[in-house]
C-alpha cells in the first residue's frame, strides 16, 4: 500500500513539475502511436472494405486469418520486424532498426489486423441495396469507398479507437525494434518496463498514469465526435 | 421516323440458383417515352432494371446503351452516369436531404455551387425545398421517396430506371407522387423504364406496357390494348381479368362468337373461328348481379347462379357466383346491402357481349 501511495505522490510530483524527460517520452509515444494508427487506418479500412464485399475463393479463410491476427502476440511481431530490419536482414539497408520509424512499423503490424477485422464487420452491416444505389449513382471505386466510409463513420471511429489502443499499449515490439534508447526510442510502455526492472515503482506508476491519461484523452475526443455525429445524423 | 433507342436489349438471359430469372427476347427504350414493365413478384422485373442499369451482367444476350454496344471493356461507371435509378426503398445516404440530392451531381464532378442550384430547383419541384437541411432519418416515407426521386431527376438522365418507387407508400402519398412523376416524365426527353405491379400506376404513366411473367415478356403494347386484350390466361389473370373460363367457339355470326362454357352458351363480340378452344375472359367490374333476369334487358349474357363467397375488396365487395362456371363480380357495398348478397343467395349474373374477349388456348 505504501508503495502505491508513494508511487502516486511521485507521479503527481513528476507530472506537475513538468519533468522534461517524461514529457519527451509522452510526446514520442503520441507521435509514434498516432502515426501508426493513421497508417493502419489508411491501409486497413480499404482492405477491410474489399474483404467485406469481394467474392473470391479463400475469402472466408482470409477473414479468418485477419481475425486470428488480432491475437498475434506483440513480441512475435517484434521478433519478425527485428529480423527484417536487422542490419543483415532483408530490409536492413533501410537502417531503421532502433529508430522511432521501426516502432511505427511494429505498431502498424499489430494494429492492422484489428483495423481490418473491425472494418470488415462494420462494412458488412451496410444494406447491400444501398451499395447498389451508390453504384447506380455512377460512383467510382474510390467514391464508393468514401461514401461507404461515411455511412459507417460511427463504427470507423470505434475502429480508430481500437487501433490506437492496440498500438499504444503494446510493449514487446517497441522494446525489440526500438531498443528503448533514452531520448530516442523510449516510449511510455518501454520506459515503464525499464523503471519496474530498476525497482523505481513510483516512476513506473507515474508513467502508467500518463499512458492511461493519453489513451483516455484520445478516446474521449473520438467518442465525442462519434456521439455528436450520431445525434446529428442518427 | 423512329428515334434511335436509348437502350436496346436482345436475348437477355439471367440465371439465379440454377433457374432462369430473366429471358427477354427484345426490349427497346426510346427517347421521351415511358415503357412500363408489370409482373408478379419474382417475375424478373428488378433483374431487368439491374441489367439495364449495368448493375448486373447477363449470362447471354446483347445490350446497347446510348448507341454503344456493351462489352466487358465498356466503362460501366461512365455509362451509369448517364442514368438515374430509383428503387422501391429510398436508399438514402445518411446526412441531410440536400446532401442526398447533391450526391449524383457531386459524383459526376459538377461544381458545388452549380450542383446546389440545380438540387434546390428540383427539391422545390418535388416539394422538399424546406427540408434541405433535415437529417434523412427524420423524414416520413413519402418525404424520403421524394428525396430519392429528386436525386434521380436532378441528374436529368438520358435513361431513367424507376423500380416500383411508390409501392411502399400510403395511398394518398402514392397517388400524389404518381401524378407529379407523370407530369415530370411528360416533359422528359430521356427514356424511362417504370416497373410496377399496380394497374393504376401503369395506366397513368405508360406510353407502352410490357407484362413480364416468369422472366419473359408475355405481352407488350399500348396499355389499353394489353388491359383490353390480354394474349393469354396468365397475362389476363395478372392484369386483373379474374374471370378466365375454359371454353370453345361453337359458331360465329356477324362478328359475334357463340361460345360453349360449361353448360351455357355465351355470346362474345369476337371473330375467333369456330372450333377453337379458347379462354373466355372478362373483368369483374364488367359483371353485374341482380335478383332476377328481368332487369338485365340490354345484355346478351345472363346466367342464374348461387353466391359461393362474398369478401371485401377495397371500397367494393368481391362476389363469387357459381353458375355452372365460376364468375367473379365487383359490386359496390351499397348494392351488396340492397341486394342482400351473401353466400347461398340465388342471383343472376350478366355481362355484355362486348365486355368479354377470347384468348386462344
Amino acid at each position: 500500500m505504501e508503495l502505491l501511495t508513494g508511487g502516486l505522490v511521485e507521479a503527481w510530483r513528476l507530472l506537475t513539475s513538468l519533468n522534461s524527460e517524461v514529457f519527451q517520452i509522452a510526446l514520442l509515444t503520441i507521435e509514434v502511436s498516432g502515426l501508426a494508427t493513421l497508417i493502419a487506418l489508411a491501409i486497413g479500412v480499404p482492405v477491410g472494405t474489399w474483404l467485406a464485399f469481394s467474392r473470391f475463393r479463400g475469402r472466408r479463410a482470409a477473414v479468418g486469418v485477419v481475425n486470428a491476427g488480432m491475437g498475434t502476440p506483440p513480441v512475435v511481431v517484434g521478433l519478425v520486424v527485428s529480423i527484417l530490419l536487422w542490419r543483415s536482414g532483408v530490409l536492413g539497408f533501410l537502417g531503421l532498426i532502433y529508430t522511432p520509424a521501426a516502432i511505427v512499423i511494429g505498431q502498424v503490424v499489430i494494429a492492422l489486423p484489428v483495423v481490418i477485422a473491425l472494418s470488415v464487420a462494420a462494412m458488412q452491416q451496410i444494406d447491400p441495396a444501398l451499395r447498389l444505389q451508390i453504384s447506380a449513382l455512377g460512383a467510382s471505386r474510390w467514391q464508393s469507398l468514401l461514401l461507404l466510409m461515411q455511412e459507417v463513420r460511427l463504427s470507423l471511429l470505434a475502429v480508430a479507437m481500437a487501433g490506437f489502443g492496440a498500438a499504444i499499449s503494446e510493449v514487446g515490439a517497441s522494446m525489440m525494434v526500438g531498443g528503448n534508447i533514452a531520448g530516442h526510442t523510449r516510449v511510455l510502455t518501454t520506459a515503464t518496463v525499464l523503471e519496474v526492472s530498476k525497482g523505481r515503482f513510483e516512476v513506473a506508476i507515474a508513467l502508467s498514469i500518463l499512458l492511461v491519461l493519453i489513451i483516455l484523452a484520445v478516446t474521449m475526443i473520438l467518442t465525442r465526435s462519434q456521439q455528436r455525429a450520431f445525434r446529428r445524423n442518427g | 421516323m423512329v428515334d434511335d433507342p436509348i437502350a436496346e436489349g436482345r436475348d437477355l438471359l439471367v440465371g439465379f440458383n440454377g433457374e432462369i430469372a430473366l429471358d427477354v427476347d427484345s426490349i427497346r427504350l426510346e427517347p421521351g417515352r415511358v415503357l412500363t414493365v408489370m409482373g408478379p413478384n419474382g417475375s424478373g422485373k428488378s433483374t431487368l432494371v439491374q441489367v439495364l442499369g449495368l448493375l448486373r451482367t447477363p449470362e447471354a444476350g446483347s445490350l446497347r446503351l446510348f448507341g454503344q454496344n456493351i462489352t466487358r471493356k465498356s466503362d460501366r461507371k461512365l455509362l451509369r452516369r448517364r442514368m438515374g435509378t430509383v428503387f422501391q426503398a429510398p436508399l438514402l445516404l445518411s446526412g441531410s436531404v440536400l446532401k442526398n440530392v447533391l450526391a449524383g451531381l457531386r459524383i459526376r464532378g459538377v461544381d458545388r455551387k452549380e450542383a446546389e442550384r440545380r438540387a434546390r430547383q428540383w427539391m422545390e419541384r418535388l416539394q422538399i425545398g424546406k427540408l434541405a437541411d433535415r437529417a434523412v432519418h427524420t423524414l416520413s416515407a413519402g418525404e424520403a421517396q421524394r428525396t430519392s426521386l429528386a436525386r434521380a431527376f436532378v441528374l436529368e438522365p438520358e435513361l431513367l430506371l424507376l423500380d416500383e418507387p411508390f409501392s411502399a407508400l400510403d395511398v394518398p402519398t402514392r397517388e400524389q407522387l404518381l401524378r407529379e412523376t407523370a407530369s415530370i416524365l411528360r416533359e422528359t426527353a430521356g427514356a424511362t423504364l417504370f416497373v410496377t405491379h399496380d394497374r393504376v400506376e401503369a395506366l397513368t404513366i405508360s406510353d407502352e406496357l410490357a407484362v413480364l411473367i416468369d422472366g419473359k415478356i408475355a405481352q407488350q403494347g399500348p396499355p389499353e390494348e394489353v388491359f383490353g386484350k390480354p394474349v393469354d390466361a396468365r397475362v389476363a389473370e395478372f392484369i386483373g381479368v379474374e374471370n378466365v373460363i375454359p371454353a370453345a367457339v361453337v359458331s360465329t355470326e356477324d362478328g359475334v362468337a357463340h361460345v360453349r362454357a360449361g353448360q351455357h352458351e355465351v355470346q362474345v363480340v369476337d371473330d375467333t373461328p369456330m372450333g377453337t378452344d379458347v379462354h373466355l375472359c372478362m373483368r369483374p367490374e364488367d359483371v353485374a348481379l341482380a335478383k332476377s333476369a328481368e332487369t338485365n334487358t340490354s345484355v346478351r349474357n345472363a346466367f342464374a347462379g348461387t353466391i359461393a363467397a362474398v369478401t371485401p375488396h377495397g371500397s367494393q365487395v368481391r362476389v363469387e357466383v357459381d353458375c355452372g362456371f365460376r364468375l367473379v363480380a365487383y359490386i359496390t357495398r351499397l348494392s351488396t346491402d340492397e341486394l342482400g348478397l351473401r353466400p347461398g343467395v340465388e342471383v343472376v349474373a350478366s355481362f355484355k357481349a362486348s365486355a368479354a374477349h377470347l384468348i386462344e388456348r
